[in-house]
């Protein structure tokens, strides 16, 4: 039988490529990009990025009316964008199998916030599955297509960044079918079709399905009793399963892979049977508000955090093995050991830009980006980073509460795929609603933060086909902003004339600011370039520092020096120094 | 010195974004397949990609449950890097291996600077551990700095450790690294494993 190592993100996607899918979509996002890029590997499976969450879902609801089954795949706050699909999708039902995977991220290793999306499964009346290690996410894939196709529903498989980027052994099935038949395609307008009088119908189907999965979800395999000693039992799902086994060896576990909607009879049977029952999850007390709802006495958040991540350590801490509850845990004592603040990276193209931009003394709306980093020292620039799209209409806001006393004194700062992603309908609203805003586009032709995905701006699909290249400008003029620049964000000088312009003006403005993310294949062999400092022009006035550029360390005495293995030789620092202290040198 | 307990080795990788941690703990895991063991990895790395903390897991044992490594529970912690080998040291069990490289990656700081000194760490850490083999960053070759390869310099090191065949960790090193690269890698893990240390 033939095993590998996969994360759970790559289990997705063999998950995807041995049931058949034939189409997959989705908005890069961590822990969940490397589902769909994953997935784009296989030729068989046409995959795209899509622009959003919600377009991908859409496309994909277009791929499963068409017949095809169909995987989505987004991070958490992904799915917020694609909810208003989703709920009525619940009416819709579907037509091929169609899975969206969320990627949850407790901890917030790499997010704005830390919502538990199990909780979309039960707003919008869909079956969830979770699963606990890649060999059961690749599994849970084809169980989520057939109870997809079988129930007539959009089904959700939610993971966290513990199962997405955890490595585990993975049994292929190599002996797939690879003769999938595609469903038909039929016009149904009364199932497709959402206006009242059709969706007040739909309504009633819901319902009912959902009192069908209730059932269903009582034998499915992936729910199951692990009985050890009766006196403690746990019911748990996702990583926790794991946690548990680790931490409580003999304990009874009660591990459901499908957790919306919940089998009744047997969490009951398992619960009668058991002396001290506990839920362990992480994040909100999803299974335990809804296991307490039955009747059952347990305990689950009076023992865990709701927030972070869970860990063997303190599911061992807070559950003793002989029943009575441990001391609560010493609170952590605190490192005193600095931590390493996460910083641009050497010769970012931004660092200059955020350099220039806590001289001139700006309010900076933000967005999601690498460059969010620009609001920690040492530039701390950026004064607000909420969603995907808002700095514009945040700056738009600042302007109407705040009129004359920020007025060109105020820029929205935002990169390239998140202002396609969010930010257009952003801009229409403040040349609508006459905004004297001026908004920089940073275009760095690529999702640097995800780990460089291409987007519309880049002109190169998914598959790696090339594409029509998007024009910024032309958008931007066609949208009705007459001021538009375009400049070299590694141009020291002409970036910050080019900020002082626009911001003085009365009326919307933009600046596209270019500079490829360092990082990118086509720019990893050029030639480097090493500034090194020359000590004696060097006055140590440390300007230098103010920018942050990782590879500018202050040694004894003051003395600067620039890691040669970091440099990029991006010349950032050597524009800024007022001495001719940083030169070119080439290495070797 | 060979495996402490042949039934579950847990190892840490540290290190900082850009250094290959993650390719470091590839192979490691991949190599723990080899032997039959039930294997796990989890990596944790931060927002930013170069210079920032990353940490790889890799655990084998029968039958492995959680990906993460409990405190205090590790066989063994390979540092890339000084600082934050420092900062997982309390993964380590007390008689546990540290194999790290004397290499400060400076971040901009916040706080008390005094206690980031090369020299100082290491006193540290050899205080609240016996089994520091501390690799001179200087002693490696000015090449592999240069190229990045650091990380297979110290996964040499760190073979020695392990009762694998060479032949064996080569194999999955091909498999492993971008093809053009494959000569240099193996080159770094070779010096590594032949570097005598103190
Ligand atoms: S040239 Fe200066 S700013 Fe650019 S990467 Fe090198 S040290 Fe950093
Ligand atoms: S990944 Fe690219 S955009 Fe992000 S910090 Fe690094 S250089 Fe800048």
């Amino acid at each position: 039988m033939l095993k590998r190592l996969l994360s759970g993100n790559e289990a997705i996607a063999r998950g995807a490529y041995e049931n058949g899918v034939s189409f997959a979509a989705g908005y890069p996002g961590t822990p969940a990009t490397e589902i769909v890029e994953e997935i784009a590997k296989y030729n068989r499976i046409d995959a795209q990025w899509s622009v959003n969450e919600k377009v991908a879902l859409d496309v994909a609801v277009g791929a499963s009316l068409g017949g095809a089954r169909t995987l989505v795949a987004m991070k958490h706050v992904g799915l917020n964008v694609a909810s208003d699909t989703l709920f009525t999708l619940s009416y819709t039902g579907v037509n091929g199998g169609l899975v969206i995977v969320t990627a949850d991220d407790p901890g917030m290793h790499s997010s704005q916030n830390e919502q538990d999306n199990r909780f979309y499964a039960k707003f919008a009346k869909i079956p969830l599955l979770e699963p606990s290690d890649s060999q059961e996410a690749k599994d849970f894939v084809g169980l989520g297509l057939s109870i997809s196709e079988i129930f007539d529903t959009p089904v959700l498989i939610r993971i966290t960044t513990a199962i997405a980027h955890s490595k585990s052994i993975v049994k292929f099935n190599i002996k797939q079918k690879t003769n999938f038949h595609n469903k038909t395609f039929r016009k149904d307008s009364a199932k497709w079709v959402m206006i009242p009088a059709n969706a007040r119908k739909r309504r009633l189907l819901v319902e009912a399905r959902l009192k069908k999965l209730k059932n269903f979800s009582e034998r499915i395999w992936c729910n199951r009793i692990e009985w050890g000693k009766r006196n403690i039992g746990i019911i748990t799902s996702s990583i926790c399963y794991q946690y548990a086994k680790e931490a409580l060896s003999d304990a009874s576990i009660l591990k459901l892979g499908m957790t919306y909607p919940l089998p009744e009879f047997l969490i009951k049977k398992f619960a009668s049977k058991i002396q001290d029952l506990y839920v362990i999850e992480e994040l909100d007390p999803f299974l335990e508000e809804q296991v307490k709802v039955l009747g059952i006495e347990l305990k689950g958040k009076e023992l865990f955090p709701q927030t972070g991540e869970l860990s063997p350590s303190l599911v061992k801490d807070k559950i003793s093995i002989r029943g009575s509850q441990n001391k609560v845990s010493s609170t952590e004592t605190i490192e005193k050991f600095p931590p390493r603040v996460p910083s641009l990276c050497p010769g970012c193209p931004y660092l200059g830009f955020f350099y220039t931009l806590k001289k001139l003394k700006l309010f900076v709306a933000g967005d999601i980006g690498c460059y969010a980093l620009g609001a920690l020292p040492p530039a701390s620039a950026m004064h607000t980073c909420i969603s995907m799209g808002s700095s514009i209409g945040i700056a738009l806001g600042l302007e109407k509460a705040m009129k004359d006393r920020i007025k060109h004194k105020l820029i929205a700062v935002i990169g390239d795929s998140t202002f396609l992603h969010a930010g257009i309908p952003e801009l229409i609203d403040v040349v609508y609603n006459k905004g004297s805003v001026t908004i920089i586009i940073f275009d760095n032709q690529t999702i640097a933060m995800t780990g460089r995905q291409d987007h519309p701006g880049t002109g190169v699909t998914l598959k790696k086909e090339s594409s029509r290249r998007f024009d910024y400008v032309k958008l931007i003029r066609a949208l009705g902003v007459k001021n538009v620049q375009v400049v070299n964000i590694y141009d020291l000088k002409a970036t910050k004339k080019a900020i002082l312009e626009e911001t003085n003006r009365d009326s919307v403005s933009v600046v596209v600011a270019k500079g490829p993310c360092i990082l990118l294949d086509k720019y990893k062999n050029r030639k480097r370039l090493f500034k090194v400092v020359n000590s004696e022009n060097c006055r140590k006035c440390h300007e230098c520092l103010n920018l942050g550029c990782a590879a500018i360390t202050i040694k004894e005495k003051g003395r600067i020096e620039i890691d040669a293995e970091l440099c990029i030789g991006c010349s950032i620092c050597a524009q800024l120094c007022r001495y001719n202290a940083i030169e070119k040198y080439a290495p070797r | 010195m060979r495996l402490v307990n042949p039934r579950k080795v847990d190892v840490i990788i540290a290190g900082i974004g850009g250094q290959g941690v993650l390719l470091a703990g590839e192979i490691v895991a991949e190599m723990f397949m080899k032997t039959g063991f039930d294997v796990k990895k989890y990596e944790v790395r931060g927002i930013s990609q170069r210079t920032g903390s990353v940490v790889c897991y890799i655990r084998a044992a029968t039958k492995v449950f959680s990906p993460v490594i409990s405190e205090g529970s590790a066989d063994f912690l390979v540092g890339l890097e000084l600082i934050d080998t420092y900062r997982y040291r309390k993964f380590l069990k007390k008689d546990g291996n540290i194999i790290v490289v004397d290499r400060i990656i400076p971040f901009y700081l916040i706080g008390d600077s005094s206690i980031i000194h090369p020299n100082n760490l290491l006193t540290r850490l050899r205080r609240e551990f016996r089994r520091v083999t501390v690799v001179n960053y200087d002693r490696i070759d000015q090449y592999f700095r240069f190229v990045n390869a650091v990380n297979m310099v110290i996964l040499g090191v760190f073979s020695n450790y392990l009762n694998l065949d060479e032949q064996s960790w080569q194999e999955v090193i091909k498999k492993k690294v971008p093809h053009k690269t494959v000569d240099m890698n193996l080159k770094a893990f070779k010096s590594g494993r032949r570097m005598i240390l103190k």
